[in-house]
């Protein structure tokens, strides 16, 4: 397995033999190899995108999150063609990276919820135990019985909120793709698209998608207010990359 | 995961399902693991001859699209100058080179629909149906209700109103040069204009000899007439 390429010096054999691996789902070693390419080239974008894919498996959420950023970044740059499966990759690390936090504060907030229950009830039967009068008992199970029953009725509406209030806003949706945009770029005409999106289409055609009139990519600029209010909506809703 | 085309297709048709008793526009796939074809169907729009029959559209998306425009065409036959009578083609700008990806098979759908309303003559898909459009435009809605009835299941119109696209018909030719005919028949006066004389000159020496117009129809003129008619042209009286 490591064996080292007979010219260790050229970045392209590490890439190819990382996608050959990524293939295989030797997770590890796709690290090692995209490691060793940026040690030489630290701007190569297949290197960061699998790099990407292999930490995503491993559930290394940050940092497959900053690689294909990184990626994009390049892609973007250098107008190449990867840029929608690049789009998509970094989408779908915000998506896996919101759904671990999102398992782990549920079950934070269960793990609470079973604790304080356990409170009450040690609370009850301590105060049991120091009664005798039998209609005193009685008010004192009743009012564990309510508190119990409040402190669950709480969690779960916390619970189902979260639910609740998952709508994507029109601003935050690329008009081409119907995704959330990652990086939005706006046109003469003051509407924004996903980069790789529009791009797409202005090599077939270079025309606003709306009125038709002469578009290139060169007039093309990035739309920053959105896209960080993109980023930000995603942070808090993972589950609209696939809404 | 699956790919950007098969995420906003499945956008797409939620929707048309959330929206199809708004918008009269249905589609679905053919196919339940296919988004490749699709069947869109809608009601013929009111005051036309197609009013209350079921067009059904097939729908092809490739693996291009949103970028390149769906491939639709009429399952349900029509009489219609942009659909041809024979394969259900459709000729509409945004079905080719004015396709934007911004647009969506509802729009696309609601354009065709747009299209029984408002026939385009002048950029028929079938030259035989534009051509009675254009001619006999009384006629073409009788054939276009008569198709509806047959083929989209349209119920029967007792007071088919005939006369809604005589506005499309082609007039009847009365253009400048006509005009300068005078009301001479245009043979009688090109006789002498093919000897290279001007149509002004012909007819105003025509008035000069008070040569009868025949209310438009040729006629021969005697040798004597035509004799002092190309004298008086030639400059000779």
């Amino acid at each position: 397995m490591a064996s080292t390429p007979r010219h260790p010096k050229n970045p392209a054999l590490y890439t190819n033999r990382a996608m050959a691996r990524l293939k295989l789902g030797h997770w590890e070693s796709v690290i090692t190899d995209c490691q060793t390419c940026l040690g030489l080239a630290p701007q190569n974008m297949k290197a960061h995108y699998y790099l990407a894919q292999a930490q995503l498996s491993i559930g290394d959420f940050d940092s497959a999150l900053t690689n294909a950023l990184a990626a994009h970044k390049i892609c973007a740059t250098t107008n190449d063609k990867s840029l929608g499966a690049i789009t998509n990759i970094v989408l779908r690390c915000k998506k896996d990276r919101w759904d671990d936090k999102e398992k782990k504060r549920l079950r934070q907030e269960r793990e609470l919820e079973e604790e304080m229950l356990a409170m009450l009830v040690r609370d009850r039967d301590d105060m049991l135990a120091a009664e005798s009068d039998e209609t005193e008992r009685k008010i004192i199970e009743e009012e564990a019985n309510e508190k119990m029953q409040t402190l669950s009725k709480v969690f779960e509406n916390a619970r189902t909120q979260s639910l609740k209030r998952r709508e994507v806003p029109d601003w935050a949706i690329d008009d081409i793709s119907f995704a959330i945009m990652v990086d939005p770029v706006v046109t003469k005409t003051g509407k924004s698209y996903e980069r790789a999106t529009i791009m797409e289409h202005l090599r077939r055609h270079p025309s606003d998608p709306l009125t038709r009139e002469p578009l290139s990519i060169a007039e093309l600029r990035p739309n920053l207010s959105l896209r960080q209010a993109c980023s930000d909506f995603l942070e808090e809703n993972g589950w609209a990359v696939d809404w | 995961m699956s790919n950007s085309r098969d995420r906003r297709i499945i956008k797409e048709l939620q929707d048309l399902t959330e929206d199809k008793d708004n918008s009269g526009i249905h589609a679905a796939p053919v196919q339940e693991s296919s988004l490749t074809t699709l069947k869109g169907w809608f009601l013929g729009p009111g005051n036309t001859p197609y009013e209350g029959g079921k067009y059904v559209i097939k729908i092809v998306l490739d693996n291009q699209y949103p970028f390149k425009p769906p491939r639709m065409q009429f399952e349900t036959k029509i009489w219609h100058p942009n659909v041809s009578s024979q394969t259900g083609a459709i000729c509409l700008d945004i079905l080719k080179t004015n396709w934007s990806p911004v647009q969506t098979i509802k729009t696309a759908l609601l354009s065709i629909r747009m299209l029984l309303e408002n026939p385009n003559p002048s950029d028929p898909q079938d030259a035989e149906v534009a051509n009675m459009l254009l001619t006999e435009p009384d006629s073409f809605v009788v054939m276009a209700h008569e198709w509806a009835v047959r083929h989209a299941g349209a119920p029967r119109q007792p007071n088919l109103d005939t006369t809604r696209f005589r506005s499309l018909a082609r007039l009847p030719v009365e253009n400048e040069d006509e005009r300068r005919y005078l009301g001479y028949n245009r043979q009688l006066v090109d006789r002498f204009t093919s000897m290279g004389f001007e149509i002004d000159r012909v007819t105003e020496t025509l008035l000069y000899f008070g040569i009868d117009r025949n209310n438009g129809r040729d006629y021969h003129l005697t040798e004597g007439q035509v004799g002092d008619i190309t004298a008086r042209l030639l400059g000779e009286q």
